[in-house]
């Protein structure tokens, strides 16, 4: 029997194994295969989308809505823009600074707002991103709220000069599956256990002896780092970067992506709600003007009707119940045939 | 500072405030009641100005006949966007669903609301900003203190239908089962109540405060459709500050968000909102529940 | 299992959705027949992006789908023998940067366009130029920012006269009110408000008018009495508008000023949307306002802006002037290919950061300029032909026109330098 189910496991390893490098290669080889470098540009957003979808669900394992991602993301872009361009740093020596400095920042405010949860701790995410762009635009020396242009390129490694799409493509997927690998260490571990007991109900986890506010810190500062990373490569591929790009809906957009993808997978639920959401306004430019109102609705039939998201609908297929409908029709025909009759 | 210049900043902060204070009721009122963070609140507050702008303009009614029937017309919006919508959403929740899973399911909802309430309007409307002359375009001019009757009215206003929802609110058996439910909802149902009709009332009723705050401003100012994403970041904070589920809290925190907004604009200029957003996250990091409100889970 | 299926499931996905669109968008694109006759028309692709949220971006798009057809059936563009129509493709950029990179991403590798003309949005144009510079895509656009013409920006030229229309304002002001002292700016805060803001207070103090504040407010404000309150303490004799949105903001400007009992002159460089203004505002309110009026509504309009109104009303009903502001990016383009004798925008480009280029479009005439104020020796930003007018007893009186000569040199004579 034990030896039936260990052969099972290591089978489904390496099954998983198996698909897990189809992936990868495919994630490899897909710039190769595509000519457009405007679908890399989407490419690329996606992967941008990923990460800050991944930081979204890093904060709701630990039962904290987050509406901020977009300021730890701006806090990066402009840390490592102002590092580059002011202190004349290379980028590779950027972005470990940037990711010191935004680590230490999001430890300071994150002490603050975790103290509150639930609703309070969503609003105050939502106006810090107002803070931190108001702020952003009406300091000169951040250029203002026309922003700061001409960012340099990451500077070449060896060989490789990150000046085309597809080189920026493959930055940034090592980027993501740095964080993956990372995030999914996190999860298994004792930390990822911990913030899953605190969603639960964070008074049963505290007599557990689980010390709530630490350990959603703890989620805090590893999310916004990480939101920081996303947003230290988005300023170097754009070369431009204005106050204005960080402000608004971003962060909310940042939230579709986990719900669409799936809450319950923290990795690969925000990487398919970033395909949808980005791919998917490709496909209804043709739309044009009722393009919102159809993204609208789709969102509103995917969280009413399939609230796993969609690989939560593909790991338990909803079931629709064929039989109880068709007992119901049954019994709906026949009364109607005795309203008939009498 | 002379008294006129002060009085006048008073009036300034007390309308925008009285603003603040009956979109911050509706959301609140919504929030507690159904447990839904209303993002598409600011598109609630747009369509109800777009709704007085085809009364009052288009179809040339009275200004008190068409605001009333903004509430009304955006009262029924409010209903059948919580029974399309969240009614659809809310059987799929039991009792072992997590209060965030709850909160963000309906927020995410409310979202894919706000962007086809918003679209739609563009749509039906057209992009064009419109707005209406003030029906009360008279200047009160007391020793040299100027101030527009149109801002006393909508102060006026604010003040009579603050003071009609506390009557509905504390006085009737209706508001008495609105404030019961958004305890705790299980006592209401084991008293034979039936709530659902209750969370519709609840979404409803906030859903005309945004169409009335909509109404009454837009003699003020003028009626786009981005004005409905502009007041929503403003509310939550006015929220926040006030503390949820605490009606003096906000109005005490719609007021003072007036009051640093107006004398903020006097004294430092531009850059007064970024003060106001670092003062309330000062006044959370004291009081995590807001001035007048408890910190809840 | 259930794993493995979604990994798989996620390849596909990742997989196929590009794939797909790169299979869609391919047959939109047929290549032209290269040894095609000469008297076979080819098609020249301009590429545009414009906000779909608010009426100046609806009202440009309108013009541009009017324009191009009527330019194609009266002859289109003939360079070197060769005749070309014209196709344009406009896509929206919901007025902020992502949304414009996007737009411009997709027009540029997608659609492989050569030129982009009448932007409008700052924010999506500059975030668009680091799309277009390194891929030499010629841009004509509107936006008032002054990094748009950047001396690093070698294919990009402003053919608004947000930045011109200043110098030559501020003379006709001191003519028609010598009295007038004291001024206060009341501007948006942000980028192209501050750089317009400081633009106005040179040009005024060297008229001898004392700037009294500069005031900013948050680019969404719709409450302005606290600003007009702020206004009223200091009592200036000119109100000077840099940088203002031309709708119904403008008129909540004048509104709050108005019930604060202001009774001064109020000047813009802006050209204020009427129909919008007045929805917010009465006329009472915009008593003494002097300001750019549009082309078509002086005594006497020329023939093309005439012909610009009639076909607007022929075809969409009511007129609006909005669009009036963005389309010489259109005639600049034209008459610089014209000019060029070349459909190469590199080439064009070249020909024009060293000659310049005039047009006439329903807006007036308009020819590029220097900006050795701004550090850039090749010919990049626009004077035009202006048309001023007062707001006197509830409508426009006309003021006179200036030439696009005279509005250089009283550009020259406030900023110096050489901008020919």
């Amino acid at each position: 029997m034990k030896l039936l189910n260990s052969s099972t496991v290591s089978r489904n390893s390496r099954l998983k194994l198996g698909a897990i490098i189809v992936a990868l290669a495919v994630l490899i080889i897909l710039p190769l295969c595509i000519e457009s470098d405007y679908i890399k540009h989407l490419l690329i957003m996606v992967c941008i989308g990923t990460i800050l979808g991944m930081t979204f669900s890093m904060l709701y394992s630990a039962g904290l809505i987050t509406l901020g991602a977009a300021a730890f993301y701006a806090v990066g872009a402009y840390t490592s823009t102002m590092l580059v361009t002011s202190l004349g740093l290379s980028f590779w020596a950027a972005l470990p600074l940037t990711i010191i400095i935004s680590a230490v920042l999001s430890l300071g405010f994150g002490a603050i707002f975790v103290r509150n949860a639930g609703v309070a701790f969503v609003i105050i995410t939502l106006i810090f991103v107002q803070v931190i762009v108001i702020a952003a635009g009406q300091i000169e020396f951040l250029g203002g709220w026309g922003g700061i242009m001409n960012i340099p390129r990451p500077d070449s490694l060896g060989p490789v000069e990150f000046v085309s799409k597809r080189d920026c493509y493959y930055l940034i997927l090592a980027i993501l599956l740095l964080i993956v690998v990372i995030y999914n260490a996190i999860y298994s571990s004792r930390i990822g256990r911990a913030w899953r007991a605190i969603k639960l109900s964070p008074n049963l986890a505290g007599t557990l002896g689980i010390n709530a506010y630490r350990y959603r810190l703890l989620a805090f500062v590893i999310g916004s780092t990480t939101a920081a990373l996303a947003g230290c490569f988005y300023a170097h591929y754009f070369q431009n970067i204005t106050p204005g790009a960080f402000a608004g809906w971003l962060s909310i957009y940042v939230q579709l992506y986990a719900v669409l993808g799936g809450l319950e997978f923290y990795i690969l639920g925000p990487a398919i709600g970033s395909v949808i959401m980005t791919f998917v306004p490709e496909y209804l430019r043709v739309v044009k003007e009722i393009e919102p109102i159809i993204t609208g609705l789709l969102l509103l039939i995917i969280i009413l009707f399939f609230p796993g998201g969609i690989l939560g609908t593909i790991k338990n297929p909803p079931d629709f119940n064929l039989t109880q409908l068709k007992s119901r029709l049954n019994r709906m025909r026949i009364s109607k045939a005795q309203g008939d009759k009498s | 500072m002379s008294p006129g210049l002060f009085i006048q900043l008073i009036v300034n902060a007390l309308t925008i405030g009285s603003i603040y204070i009956l979109m911050v009721l509706g959301l609140d009122i919504i929030l507690r009641g159904t447990k839904i963070l209303n993002f598409a609140h600011g598109q609630l507050y747009m369509l109800g100005a777009y709704v007085l702008l085809l009364f009052f303009q288009t179809l040339n009614l009275n200004f008190a006949l068409a605001l009333i029937l903004s509430g009304a017309t955006l009262a029924l919006v409010g209903a059948l966007s919580y029974l399309g919508v969240f009614a659809v959403l809310s059987r799929r929740f039991t009792v072992s669903t997590t209060f965030s899973y709850r909160l963000l399911l309906s927020a995410m909802a409310s979202v894919g609301l706000m962007m086809i309430l918003q679209q739609g309007t563009l749509l039906c409307f057209g992009t064009q900003e419109r707005g209406i002359l003030s029906p009360f375009p008279q200047i009160i001019d007391v020793f040299g203190v100027r101030i527009s009757l149109t801002r006393v009215v909508i102060i006026f206003l604010s003040i009579l239908i603050c003071i009609g929802l506390f009557f509905l609110m504390y006085k009737t058996r209706f508001g008495k089962i609105m404030r019961a439910v958004s305890y705790d909802p299980e006592a209401v149902t084991l008293q034979g109540i039936n709530t659902f009709w209750i969370f519709v009332s609840c979404f409803a009723l906030g859903s005309a405060l945004a169409g009335l705050a909509g109404g009454i401003i837009a003699p003020l100012f003028s009626v786009t459709p981005s004005m409905g994403q502009n007041i929503i970041f403003m509310s939550f904070l006015v929220l926040l500050v006030g503390g949820i589920g605490s009606y003096r809290g906000t109005i005490a925190g719609g007021l003072l968000v007036g009051l640093l907004l107006s004398f903020g604009f006097q004294f430092l200029g531009g850059i007064a909102e970024l003060f106001v957003f670092i003062l309330v996250i000062v006044i959370l990091v004291f009081r995590p529940g807001g001035l007048l409100g408890e910190a809840t889970e | 299992m259930r794993r493995i299926c979604i990994f798989m499931v996620l390849a596909a996905v990742l997989a196929a959705t590009p794939l797909l669109i790169a299979c869609n968008a391919a047959p939109a694109t047929p290549p032209a027949p290269v040894s095609a006759p000469a008297t076979e028309a080819k098609i020249l692709k301009l590429g545009c992006t414009l906000p779909f949220t608010n009426s100046l971006g609806i009202d440009t798009k309108k013009a541009l789908e009017m324009l191009v057809p009527a330019f194609n059936e009266a002859g289109g563009l003939t360079v070197k023998g060769q005749r070309y129509n014209i196709d344009i493709i406009i896509y929206d950029d919901k007025y902020t940067a992502d949304g414009g990179r996007a737009a411009v991403e997709r027009l540029v590798n997608e659609d492989k366009v050569n030129y982009i003309v009448c932007q409008v949005g700052s924010a999506p144009i500059v975030a668009g130029l680091a799309v277009t510079e390194p891929a030499k895509v010629l841009v004509f656009c509107g936006g008032a920012s002054g990094k748009i013409i950047a001396p690093q920006n070698k294919y990009t030229y402003g053919t608004a006269t947000w930045r011109t229309n200043l110098a030559p304002l501020f003379p006709l002001l001191t003519k028609s009110f010598p009295n007038a002292k004291t001024m206060v700016n009341l501007s948006p805060d942000d980028e192209t408000g501050k750089a317009l803001a400081a633009d106005n207070a040179k040009v005024a103090t060297a008229l001898g008018i004392k700037v009294l504040d500069n005031i900013f407010y948050p680019r969404d404000t719709q409450d302005f009495a606290p600003f007009a309150t702020k206004i009223m303490v200091l009592n200036p004799d000119i109100m000077d508008y840099p940088g203002a949105v031309a709708g119904t903001q403008f008129g909540l400007q004048f509104k709050a000023l108005y019930e604060a009992g202001y009774k001064g002159v109020h000047v813009s460089p802006m050209q204020p949307n009427l129909i919008e203004v007045l929805a917010v505002t009465p006329k009472e309110s915009m008593e003494n306002l002097i300001s750019i009026i549009p082309s078509t509504d002086v005594p006497n309009p020329s023939e093309m802006a005439k012909k610009y109104k009639a076909d607007w009303v022929a075809k969409y009903g009511e007129w609006s002037s909005a669009s009036l502001n963005w389309i010489p990016a259109f005639y600049a383009f034209i008459e610089a290919v014209k000019k060029a004798d070349t459909t190469d925008a590199e080439a064009i480009a070249t020909y024009l950061s060293a000659n310049g280029v005039q047009w006439e479009s329903p807006n007036g005439k308009g020819m590029l300029v220097k900006r050795p104020d701004l550090k850039g020796d090749r010919f990049c930003d626009t004077c035009a032909s202006l048309d001023f007018g007062i707001f006197k007893n509830g409508k426009y009186e006309y003021l006179g026109t200036l030439s696009p000569e005279e509005s250089l040199k009283a550009n020259e004579t406030a900023f110096g330098g050489t901008w020919k």
